[in-house]
């Protein structure tokens, strides 16, 4: 693992390590043992592969690996927002990286040890070069992509969760996220606040939020965190 | 066979994937015995004042789905009334339109999780907007909300961004169904998503008002508030925003989140963010007086 971001920066969350070392350890002993059945080829364990625990605490690191995103794009867009943003925008802007930097430490202090970087020496580096932020359009855009993902992983993902005051905690947080999506749609397009995009509009469901689950969210996020890889694989499903 | 046994085995041949709510309402309706006759009256004789609040699931979706018949109340009749007929609100009146579809939309899936456990839904009561509780010898504390578009929107905000609260506060106890909880939490969603827009709205219109699309100290308080009881016994009412002020954050048990402590240095918001950046809970009490002032 000498090549990994985990390993230069000081040390793997011990969890997380276990997960992977686990693993291949599993795979030497088969092919030591030579048993008589075939042997299944060694799995090179992914040096930079970061496996999300199980329970509450594999869903609370989720919801803060978004969070993580969501404040460095806030603050680096905010050090150079385009010329076209108004002043007005610009002050709802400093609000919107404010209230994520406090979800962000709420979920950082509710994990406290169980944090997947709690031992890192330095924070997961975060890539934004997929994303337009030259333009106002462009930053809106983005904002808008990360608030609607961030309402969506809310309400695909608190279900899961074992611990009701954790839930109801992470509800109140929810909602904000709710209203800085719409805040941010309308900015975009006005009236656009609750589209049919990130709420149901057919069936037994319609006019409740668009929700997402954890691999999903992933998946679409998945550019920002290279060459870090996540895997949602341990993660609660019902 | 059992009358509720065999609905419960209706609803899980009928909607394998939907049915589990419905279910677990009627569990709470069996329990709850005698309610479920009380169910069947009208919600005015079934839900005296003085009734006795017992936060359990059944109570929880009489309660939201008398929220949902309130807002559809609302904007069905701001829609057909000169606050929104008019030329200048031509721009707007389509945002209307998809609010009264979407609170239609929550108002029909709670409903239907009455009929489907066999039992009669509350029928909307007659919403009375002025604050004058459909008795005209009262005092009106909500002037011109179908006739002037601020004060129409200064009611529809408070009414919105309580909805949000009321969900919140209601959700603790709907934890026992996963799939109940599940839908009820994607309402409260959109629900805040519609606070935003109203607030944004207010920002926008002419005269504009300096509201955030989220509560916040920094906003102006309504002309004409929307007041609840203060907690505690005989206690002052108090505005809704009152509770959104909150600035304690609870962990887990007795354990309060240290913000003085954990956002500091590069972490460092501006204070008034620690209240910004939770919408919180109006508890049953709050939420079922609220109700009561317009219906």
């Amino acid at each position: 693992m000498s090549d990994s971001f985990f390993s230069r920066s000081g040390a793997l969350h011990r969890r997380t390590f276990l997960r992977v070392a686990g693993a291949s350890a599993a795979t030497a002993s088969l092919v030591l043992a030579g048993c008589s059945d075939p042997a299944p080829a060694p799995i090179a364990a992914n040096p930079n592969l970061l496996t999300l625990t199980d329970g509450d605490v594999g869903l609370l690191n989720y919801l803060y690996l978004v969070k993580q995103v969501q404040v460095a794009f806030y603050q680096k867009v905010i050090g150079a927002l385009p010329g076209d943003f108004s002043d007005a925008e610009k002050l709802s802007f400093n609000d919107l990286r404010d209230h994520e930097l406090v979800h962000r430490e709420t979920l950082r202090f509710l994990l406290g040890t169980n944090a997947y970087d709690v031992l890192l020496q330095q924070p997961l580096p975060l890539d934004f070069s997929s994303l337009n932020l030259a333009t106002r359009a462009g930053v809106l855009t983005a904002a808008q992509q990360l608030e609607d993902l961030s309402v969506a992983a809310y309400a695909g993902s608190l279900r899961l969760l074992a611990a009701v005051p954790t839930a109801a905690l992470l509800a109140k947080i929810a909602s904000t996220e709710a209203r800085h999506a719409a805040f941010v749609r309308d900015l975009r397009t006005p009236g656009s606040f609750a589209g049919t995009d990130v709420v149901v509009n057919a069936g037994a469901l319609q006019s409740v939020s668009l929700a997402k689950t954890p691999t999903q969210v992933i998946d679409e996020t998945k550019a920002f965190f290279l060459p870090i890889v996540i895997s949602p694989i341990l993660l609660p499903t019902v | 066979m059992n009358f509720l046994l065999l609905l419960d085995r209706i609803s899980s041949v009928d909607a394998p994937s939907d049915a589990a709510p419905r279910r677990d309402l009627l569990r709470q309706v069996g329990q709850a015995g005698a309610r479920a006759a009380l169910a069947t009256l009208p919600l005015a004789l079934a839900a005296p004042a003085q009734a006795a609040l017992t936060n359990n699931a059944f109570d929880a979706i009489v309660l939201l789905l008398k929220l949902e018949d309130l807002l559809v109340d609302l904007y069905t009749k701001a829609l057909a009334a000169p606050v929104l007929t008019s030329a200048a609100q031509a721009a707007v009146r389509p945002d209307f339109v998809l609010l009264l579809e979407q609170q239609r939309g929550h108002a029909r899936f709670l409903r239907d999780n009455f009929s489907l456990a066999g039992l009669t839904p509350p029928a909307a009561p007659s919403f009375d907007f002025s604050g004058r509780r459909n008795n005209p010898a009262n005092p009106v504390l909500f002037p011109d909300v179908l006739s002037d578009y601020a004060a129409f929107l200064q009611l529809a905000q408070q009414l919105e961004d309580a909805s949000a609260s009321i969900y919140l506060g209601q959700m603790p106890f709907l934890t026992t169904d996963k799939a109940l909880f599940d839908a009820v939490f994607r309402m409260q969603l959109v629900e805040a998503r519609h606070a935003s827009h109203l607030r944004t709205l207010r920002r926008t219109a002419a005269p504009a008002i300096a509201v955030k699309s989220w509560p916040s100290t920094a906003d102006p308080a309504p002309a004409a508030p929307v007041l609840v009881p203060g907690s505690g016994n005989g206690a002052a009412p108090v505005s809704i925003y009152t509770f959104e002020a909150n600035e304690r954050q609870i962990s887990a048990g007795t354990t309060v989140v240290p913000f003085p402590t954990i956002l500091t240095g590069l972490n460092a918001v501006q204070s008034r963010s620690f209240a910004e950046a939770f919408d919180e809970p109006l508890p049953t009490l709050q939420a079922t007086a609220l109700l009561a002032i317009f219906g």
